[in-house]
């Protein structure tokens, strides 16, 4: 548990750090939104409980780095996260197109959710400016990453699946 | 399932306290220690992360370059040799004292101590204008310093932590800043959009104002030291059965290019 924890925190700490370093200087028409990802690829892989959690937890990290007023992304992130972790029995994400198309509708539900909260809450004057343009490029881009992030999610997840403790007991059998 | 919903309203709770403990005022926005960690760890990675990225930027720039440089090159030889002697060096005479004339206005216009910063980071998000810049308390960055470019006002500083400091750009919808024209020294408030142009408020209806006219900061509220230049009047807004009009303004610095900043760390009044 511990480990999976670290590894998370490692994670998202990662993304963040990568997203507002690099990611922002690609010449797109918008960068793609690693944290949601890795929030769509824990929710749809590991449940509800999971996707809510991570996307909390992933919302408070781009609150804190990107100096949005706090809960804005925690909010609309973790939403997303109950959404994907909600349709987890219903969706193979291992099909081919499963991860773009699950980016597309995570990145919709973000903007919706991100776009109504700081609308109601008078956050900023003029959230429906360029909306669509805007969503439609960010869930291209997402769309085209999401495969990478879910590699990339599986992997920490199998570094978090190491066979330790069945060795440590085999070894205790065999003596 | 219980606790599946259990955590879910938990979660939803905690977030919108979250959000509710420092409503609209950036002043309230208080990241707490757990979050002064995770800046303070994120912010050092972003860093090195943010001049690995510009190396290589400017090794595939110069890549990209050399043929236009080459191309560049020869024609510039080529005007030299048609140009006489004395064309030239008044060109070059011309050229140096207008950059040192806006140097120095410049300057005069900054007061106190102040602190160059190199932009590591920036938001991602069409909602909010924020940047990461790679100076913080150590270098004796404080809340709500305000921070400069060449061309003029870029904002004020958001959050602190040793080595890295957040940026509200003017732009931010958050952001409001006292706002005199320069001419007719009209006086109304900058309110960032959350887009390009500012809106400059509460202008008297009686006034005729000029296209073009520079927009500086008045001083009034005491956080922004007076007459730096916040940008231009683009266009007006005159709506009826209200007592002023608005402006929408241009800022003077261009935001998606900003690099380099300077930070006032010695400019406030209440200090």
């Amino acid at each position: 548990m511990l480990m999976r924890i670290a590894l998370y925190g490692l994670l998202l700490t990662a993304a963040a750090a990568v997203e507002g370093a690099w990611l922002w200087r690609l010449p797109l028409p918008a960068p793609p939104d690693v944290l949601l990802l890795i929030v769509v690829a824990a929710g749809v892989r590991r449940g509800l409980e999971t996707g809510a959690v991570l996307g909390a937890a992933a919302g408070y990290v781009r609150d804190l780095t990107s100096g949005s007023p706090l809960g804005v992304f925690t909010f609309a992130y973790l939403i997303t996260g109950v959404a994907a972790g909600s349709v987890m029995s219903v969706v193979d994400f291992n099909q081919r197109l499963a991860p773009a198309l699950m980016a597309i509708a995570a990145t919709t539900l973000m903007y919706l959710v991100g776009g109504a909260l700081v609308a109601t809450t008078g956050l900023t004057s003029a959230p429906w400016v360029n909306f669509l343009p805007d969503l439609l490029g960010a869930a291209a881009i997402n769309a085209l990453a999401a495969r990478v992030v879910d590699a990339l999610y599986c992997r920490v997840e199998q570094w978090d699946r190491r066979p330790f403790p069945a060795k440590a007991i085999a070894y205790r059998i065999e003596r | 399932m219980r606790r599946q919903i259990a955590v879910v309203t938990l979660l939803v709770v905690a977030a919108l306290v979250l959000l509710t403990s420092q409503a609209r005022l950036p002043e309230r926005r208080a990241v707490g220690r757990i979050g002064s960690m995770v800046i303070a760890l994120v912010g050092p990675v972003q860093g090195v992360l943010a001049r690995g990225a510009d190396a290589l930027s400017r090794a595939w720039r110069l890549y990209t370059e050399i043929g236009h440089l080459r191309r560049e090159n020869r024609r510039l030889n080529e005007e030299v040799g048609r140009l006489s002697d004395e064309v030239g060096r008044l060109r070059e005479q011309a050229q140096a004292t207008q950059r040192l004339e806006r140097l120095l206005e410049f300057r005069r216009l900054v007061p106190g101590r102040a602190v160059g910063a190199r932009v590591i980071g920036r938001d991602i998000s069409q909602w909010f204008a924020v940047i990461l810049v790679d100076r913080g308390s150590r270098d004796g960055v404080r809340r709500n310093d305000t921070v400069v470019a060449a061309d003029g006002l870029v904002g004020r500083v958001l959050t602190v932590t040793a080595s890295t400091a957040q940026i509200l750009l003017i732009t931010d919808a958050r952001s409001a800043v006292g706002a005199v024209l320069q001419q007719s020294r009209e006086a109304g408030v900058a309110d960032g959009q959350g887009q390009a142009l500012l809106r400059l408020k509460y202008l008297s209806r009686a006034r005729e104002i000029p296209m073009g006219e520079v927009v500086v900061t008045s001083g009034q509220a005491g956080l922004f030291p007076r007459g730096l230049p916040i940008g231009t009047i683009t266009s007006l807004v005159r709506e009826q059965g209200l007592p002023y009009q608005e402006a929408l303004v241009r800022p003077s610095v261009r935001f998606d290019h900003l690099e380099e900043v300077l930070i006032l760390i010695e400019s406030r009044l209440d200090r």
